[in-house]
């Protein structure tokens, strides 16, 4: 039987924390009002107060859903009530979370509280499925509940450098938007010396002189502004991910990380549907790879989904997988795409790259803007052709094979090559498909379904059907169940 | 199969009824927006009431009956039968075992009758269980904690 304890009210830092917006908003109108334009005080009440409204209706909100929060930790599972008008009673038993994640930050710190979320395989996939802000003392008693009382030293901790690096190049989203910034200034600056001499030459002209005076300043305060938002990216990403480090403890796999924030997400190995290795072609360059996890409800947190090993060069790398996940990465049975189908890989990039070059000679017979073409051109098709090598690139390495009772498959996922690792009993399903040409050519797109809130999906392209269903065959056999043509037709003789 | 089911059909008497007042709730609310969207005409505004009245007296009078005579919860020792659907009345069957966890939920109505909703979390979907007395939702609760245990 339970032990039955009393319902707990979650800390009052989940309302405490509401009150940053709250003064966030009171308090630029005060500043708008003494700074910029000083008025009297029945003035400043009167635009105060739409901001003080909304203020107290929030804060009532969040202070009433406090007020109706109570959890209990009971043996066997948490159980909640929840709900102003209506009132939900959540039960969710231990035997099912597969992912906690504890959230602190210096706020929440200074007034002894952390946020406790939990997912199970019946989430939503948009959101963590229960979070719970408690005490740092109820946290710490649910993480020893998980991981034992016993302390452990991280047997993974990433190195500044490479996080730096994937901060500031391929885990940054704005990266991209990066290339567009010469594009942007001599853009502008070709534009504004064009109208200049258009009003030399011409008489003036109202359309001109603004394209004068105001483009090339303008170009130049949108190229600063991608800049910042890309120096701010990468920051943000840095304190996101610094003090990474990872370990193993039993059959729990712990990550943590962030600088001002931390999240600690323990993750159960028995419920990871694959373990990837990825690449992209500076990764490449650099000679680094990093490893990612994918299991149910660590999906719900943005960037670099279930890093477990930051990018390190090969040997460290598959040094920290092998002793985090016990994955070794030798393949066995491997198969790759015909020999005649790399058109397939590559013909995206090579159609936009084509289209570049003949867009800058044809930007020869362009009656205006011709200089910004050709710098336009030029920097996409450095772009294109970037794209096409890792097409090359993934082209060379798409495989798929066996590892251990891993089916393994290598192929590309926008500009990133993964090297996945798949349980077989997480295969929920393999699907075969084939076009018409594909038929005529005897090739085949190989796709593996996996247990996820997602749907996941592992996909290679151009596999020669014949050594797929023979390498098909060599995974049934290292399998627990039989398949199903396999089986006796008379269910009673079975 | 008879053996094992524990009771028959779980659906709560008061199933209508409080359907009925959420209804209700639901057509006054659309009344008074009606009325301030069109409030300076005349003719769209009668002709919008005739339309929701109407819809109103339908949704009361047939919808909800046939939806009620179709929803069916028959509680068995592993697993529980669904029934439910207007047009198109669908029967499913969830294992206690495949039920990650379940929440219960009481609405301001439901409360005042003694029922509530019970939403059935499994992997990739969930299935409501909805107006069914308290301690029917209890019961229910018990054989898929006890499932669990078992498991």
């Amino acid at each position: 039987m339970d032990k039955k304890r009393k319902f707990i009210k979650a800390h009052p830092y989940s309302v405490i924390r509401h009150l940053k917006i709250s003064v966030l908003l009171v308090l630029i109108t005060v500043l708008q009002q003494f700074l910029i334009r000083p008025r009297g005080i029945i003035a400043l009440i009167g635009s105060l107060g739409i901001n003080a409204l909304y203020v107290i209706v929030i804060l009532s909100y969040y202070i009433s859903v406090y007020g109706n929060f109570r959890y209990r930790l009971e043996n066997r599972a948490i159980h909640i009530h929840s709900g102003i008008f209506r009132k939900k009673d959540y039960v969710i038993p231990y035997s099912r979370i597969l992912t906690y994640v504890f959230y602190t930050n210096v706020l929440s710190v200074m007034f002894g509280a952390a946020k406790v979320s939990v997912d199970t395989p019946a989430g939503s996939g948009r959101s963590h499925d229960v979070s719970i802000y408690c005490s740092l003392r109820r946290a710490r008693e649910v993480r020893e509940r998980i991981l034992g009382k016993e302390k452990r030293k991280p047997q993974y901790r990433a190195r500044t450098l490479s996080i730096l690096l994937m901060s500031a190049f391929w885990s940054n989203p704005v990266t991209g938007f990066v290339f567009i910034v010469p594009t942007i200034v001599s853009a502008g600056n070709i534009l504004g010396t064009e109208a200049r001499n258009n009003i030399v030459l011409n008489s003036l002209n109202y359309r001109d002189s603004i394209i004068a005076e105001y483009v090339s300043p303008v170009a130049a305060f949108l190229a600063s502004v991608i800049m910042m938002a890309w120096a701010v990216s990468m920051l943000l990403f840095f304190m996101r991910y610094a003090n990474f480090c990872s370990y193993r403890v039993d059959q729990k796999l712990v990550v943590s990380r962030g600088l001002l924030s931390r999240c600690t997400t323990v993750l159960d190995m028995g419920a990871v549907s694959y373990v990837s290795i990825d690449k992209s072609l500076l990764m490449r360059l650099l000679k680094l790879q990093s490893c990612t996890v994918s299991v149910i409800g660590s999906g719900k947190m943005k960037g670099d989904i279930g890093m477990i090993v930051c990018p390190e060069e090969k040997k460290k790398a598959e040094r920290n997988i092998r002793r985090l996940t016990g994955i070794v990465p030798r393949e066995s049975n491997i198969v790759k795409p015909a020999k005649f189908s790399i058109y397939s890989y590559i013909y995206l990039p090579l159609y936009v790259l084509i289209g570049f070059i003949i867009l800058y000679y044809l930007s020869g017979y362009m009656p205006f803007l011709r200089e910004t073409t050709v710098i336009f051109t030029q920097i996409f098709s450095a772009v294109s052709v970037w794209w096409l090598l890792f097409r090359i690139y993934s082209y060379r390495n798409a495989r798929i094979g066996l590892c251990g009772r891993c089916i393994t498959l290598c192929g590309f996922r926008r500009l990133t090559l993964k090297h996945y690792f798949i349980p077989m009993d997480k295969i929920q399903w393999i699907e075969i498909s084939r076009t018409p040409f594909q038929i005529k050519k005897g090739t085949c797109n190989f796709r593996v379904h996996l247990y996820s809130e997602k749907n996941v999906t592992c996909y290679i392209k151009q596999l020669p059907i014949a050594e797929v269903r023979a390498f098909l065959s060599k995974c049934r056999l290292r399998t627990a169940y039989p398949a199903v043509h396999d089986l006796p037709i008379d269910p009673s003789t079975y | 199969m008879k053996k094992d089911r524990i009771k028959k059909n779980i659906v709560s008497p008061y199933y209508l009824i409080v359907r009925r007042i959420v209804l209700s709730l639901i057509m006054v609310g659309a009344i008074v927006i009606v009325a301030m969207m069109l409030a300076d005409t005349i003719v769209p505004l009668i002709l919008t009431y005739v339309v929701l009245i109407g819809a109103y007296f339908a949704g009361i009078f047939y919808y909800l009956p046939v939806c009620y005579n179709n929803c069916k919860y028959y509680l068995f020792e592993d697993h529980i039968v669904i029934r439910k659907g207007f047009f198109i009345v669908k029967e499913s069957r969830v294992d206690y075992s495949k039920v990650h966890y379940s929440v219960i939920s009481q609405g301001i109505v439901q409360r005042r009758f003694g029922v509530c909703t019970v939403a059935l979390m499994m992997a990739g979907s969930k299935q409501m269980v909805s107006n069914i007395a308290v301690k029917d939702a209890r019961l229910l609760k018990h054989l898929e904690e006890r499932s669990k245990k078992d498991g």
